[in-house]
């Protein structure tokens, strides 16, 4: 059932569920929504299963209903009834990077390995979203609908654990990291660069050998400006990796807007 | 690294063959075994993950058991043809003639070291030590799909069109990378690769 079709596809918009586990050792990221636990929450409130796919959007997008139905989006995440006709607008909430819509049912589409998760390093796109495309609906409808999304806001505290490469970066590294706002100056599918402070990387630590790569892991180029890697990272990286963020906090920080800050503890 | 995965120092021990017998065991709440050139990576989902990971490496990593499973297949032979931009540099830098980089290049029995920087772009290292030569200092903004290519010790084929610094000697029809294949790589870490000249 076609659902909507895309008046404005607005910015860096994709369709993303929870990705494509188990092909990272080919050289193929997870990807996935940037903000998981968004997405999870948006699809348990319309009673959808939290793998359901969703659209993820930096903002801009406008949507016109084709067959009614109910969503959700971070802007309003009780579920709402849309009809034929009606104007759906996407847009961030002030301080985070990505919005979210999710329909009852789920967004659907052939996946590509298993997910209808765009992924923005491998260039794989499953479900076309450009402007004048139509959104298919599915049927991934499973039980009613329960919580909200937890309140976010422009300054965090970010829960990380000690990265693998502390011996490299030198014994201040770690207090330097978390004794710092560190400000986000840039933020895509790919990862959030910071700035508010250098961590200093001595000479020699700059480049090592290839290793393998998560999603939160904190890099440290040479330019001494930390990089978080977000859910399309490159599955390996040279640069050394001061800490990783918890599993409990990636949401909140891959999905801090540009300009807001972060403060990170170890947990 | 991280709230409940593991990253390994495997110093001496061949990262692609313990990351592929431990992919293998298909255990529960391990989503990615990532090898790479000496270290390796496994994503848990949760804490008891963790553990049994733990507990099956002690098996996978005692020696007998990772000599015998080194034993492999016939190696992949990729056809290609020497006609790459890089070839006169190549042989400039190293001191020899052309000819002589093709014949070492054809010569040297590759092993997938571990996949990256794209999608089925696989490091296959075991390059003859006489073409071992650092990155072009300035990358080329786009380089074909199907590019053979070397730098410092490994040769790759590029799998997609993509930015680029490794020298290239040549191409090849192969497809590297499809996703309606399984798996989608041609080249999985840990497979024997040779290269044979296409007349």
């Amino acid at each position: 059932m076609i659902g909507f079709r895309i008046v404005d596809c607005g910015i860096a918009t994709s369709i993303q569920d929870q990705g494509r586990p188990g092909y990272a050792h080919l050289g193929l990221g997870r990807s996935g929504a940037v903000d998981l636990s968004a997405a999870g929450v948006l699809n348990r409130a319309l009673g959808n299963s939290e793998a359901a796919p969703v659209v993820e959007t930096a903002g801009g997008l406008v949507l016109e209903c084709v067959s009614r139905c109910l969503i959700a989006t971070s802007n309003w995440t009780s579920p709402l009834l849309v009809v034929e006709g009606e104007a759906v607008r996407v847009n961030p909430e002030a301080g985070r990077q990505w919005a979210y819509l999710a329909v009852s049912g789920g967004f659907s589409g052939a996946p590509i390995l298993g997910s209808l998760s765009a992924d923005s390093m491998a260039d794989l796109i499953a479900v076309d979203v450009s402007t004048g495309a139509e959104l298919q609906i599915g049927r991934l409808a499973v039980g009613p609908p329960t919580d909200l999304i937890p309140s976010r806001q422009a300054h965090m505290e970010i829960s990380v654990l000690p990265g693998p490469h502390l011996d490299r970066l030198g014994s201040s590294a770690l207090l330097t990291l978390t004794s710092t706002d560190w400000v986000v100056e840039n933020n895509s599918r790919v990862g959030i660069r910071l700035t508010g402070g250098v961590l200093e990387l001595p000479k020699e630590s700059a480049n090592g050998q290839s290793e393998p790569m998560i999603v939160g892991a904190v890099q440290v180029p040479p330019s001494g400006h930390p990089i978080v890697l977000g859910r399309d990272h490159p599955v390996t990286g040279g640069y050394p990796v001061a800490a990783v963020v918890d599993d409990s906090d990636i949401s909140a920080a891959l999905g801090a807007a540009v300009g807001s800050t972060l403060r990170f503890r170890v947990r | 690294m991280g709230t409940h995965s593991l990253h390994l120092r495997l110093d001496g021990f061949p990262t692609a063959t313990i990351a592929a017998a431990l992919r293998a065991l298909n255990l529960e709440g391990v989503s990615d075994v990532v090898p790479a050139e000496s270290t390796m990576l496994v994503r848990c989902e949760h804490k008891s993950a963790r553990r049994s990971v733990v507990e099956n490496l002690n098996e996978i990593l005692s020696v007998g058991n990772v000599a015998e499973r080194e034993v492999n297949v016939e190696p992949l032979e990729i056809e290609m043809v020497y006609d790459g931009q890089d070839l006169e540099i190549v042989a400039t830098a190293c001191g020899m003639s052309v000819e002589e980089v093709i014949h070492r290049h054809l010569s040297s029995e590759f092993v997938a070291a571990f996949c990256g920087f794209a999608p089925g772009f696989a490091y296959l290292s075991g390059l003859d030590p006489l073409l071992h030569l650092p990155r072009r200092e300035t990358p080329r903004t786009r380089v074909p799909a199907g590019s053979v290519s070397i730098a410092a010790m490994y040769s790759a084929v590029y799998p997609s069109p993509s930015p680029g610094g490794w020298h290239l000697l040549g191409t090849t029809d192969a497809t590297l990378w499809n996703v309606e294949s399984d798996p989608p790589a041609l080249i999985e870490p840990g497979r024997r690769v040779r290269f044979v000249r296409k007349s």
